[in-house]
């Protein structure tokens, strides 16, 4: 997951995008490390420490990762979108921004 | 024509006699609970024995080998264990050589699973082992597995089985109403029916009410078409931020673990 998200967030730079995590790690001072060591620039939810955290649990998420693309409105439009799927999802909703103003 | 028709009595008794002798349980010494176990034991020791190898061995041929080994196993053993269920079908040991054969069959894709989920049904829904293995059935979505999972909601006397399977039917539900739309609606009625008459039957470290309730919130909240819920929460370095804060911006949330 990781070096495809890096290249998400680096191709993407510049435009009305953002990726967010919702991190269900234990430990926050080692997940730093991890996030340092893995070059994690975007910005994630600390869960609670926990895969049976607050907000994983109100978005009934069991299994991970688990994915959601939202567009400029908030509106959920795709769910566990991965890879090349997922550019396409982000591009299409990006185009649909722009021609929407 | 005499003789023609002598020969095939005599064929027929023949046959009879032999099967007679053959057809009944080999190991009539044995009670079915030990030849359950007898045939569990080589199993296992097979299996073992077959990681032991596998761990020794440098050869990659011969590692490819073992794997299929171990993956195929089970499908030879699954008729031995139907065999046992089928000779002694009142037996404590029948319904552990059917749920072995479910389980097995979940991994190796045996197809003996659907008629040995059909004799469950049929002989033992009474059976409290049956709770269990409807949580261990929840993500196989099979036609079989539902009609499995029908039964027990009406006819198991065991509350915890009969609210596990309306959960695990309900989950089949929802995971499957991209192809079949009725079959959201059905996901709503069942996570709502766990709601009401399970909410307090145990399922991994809280209970089914709470999954169910989660479910059904977001069934009706987090599908695609609605706005996402507010978020409000600290990032990893303590700092409290908003899903909203992001409004006008196209957002990939990732829930996400470093495991």
């Amino acid at each position: 997951m990781y070096p495809h998200e890096r290249s998400l967030v680096k191709r993407l730079a510049g435009e009305p995008f953002a990726l967010l995590g919702i991190n269900s790690d234990r430990d926050r001072d080692v997940l730093k490390k991890v996030m340092e060591k893995q070059d994690i620039t975007w910005r994630s939810f600390w869960n609670g420490g926990s895969t049976s955290g607050p907000i994983s649990t109100k978005w009934d998420v069991h299994s991970w990762p688990t994915i959601y693309v939202l567009d400029h409105n908030g509106v959920i439009r795709y769910k566990n979108v991965r890879g090349e799927r997922m550019d396409e999802a982000v591009d299409a909703l990006l185009k649909e921004m722009k021609e929407s103003k | 024509m005499q003789f023609k028709y002598i020969s095939t009595v005599l064929l027929i008794l023949v046959t009879l006699a032999t099967t007679h002798v053959f057809g009944q349980p080999r190991d009539t010494g044995k009670t079915p609970e030990a030849q359950y176990s007898e045939l569990f034991t080589q199993f296992r020791s097979e299996q073992l024995q077959l990681s032991k190898s596998f761990r020794e061995t440098e050869d990659k041929a011969e590692q490819i080998k073992i794997r299929k080994r171990m993956t195929t196993m089970g499908l030879d053993y699954s008729p031995r264990f139907m065999k046992v269920a089928t000779d002694y079908p009142d037996s404590k040991a029948a319904v552990d050589s059917l749920v072995w054969i479910v389980q097995m069959g979940n991994r190796s894709g045996s197809r003996d699973t659907g008629p040995a989920l059909k004799i469950l049904a049929e002989n033992h829904v009474k059976d409290e082992r049956l709770a269990s293995l409807c949580r261990m059935l929840q993500r196989t979505i099979t036609a079989d597995v539902q009609a499995f999972l029908r039964v027990v909601i009406d006819r198991s006397p065991h509350r915890d089985a009969r609210g596990m399977a309306c959960f695990a039917l309900a989950y089949q539900m929802q995971k499957t109403s991209d192809r079949t739309p009725g079959n959201q609606a059905k996901a709503e009625e069942l996570y709502q029916q766990v709601v009401d008459d399970y909410a307090d039957v145990s399922y991994l470290s809280g209970n089914l009410g709470e999954r169910a309730a989660g479910a059904l919130y977001a069934t009706k909240y987090i599908a695609i078409g609605k706005i996402a819920p507010e978020i409000t929460a600290e990032d990893i370095d303590g700092v409290k931020f908003k899903l909203s804060d992001y409004r006008g911006k196209v957002v990939v949330l990732d829930f996400w673990g470093d495991w």
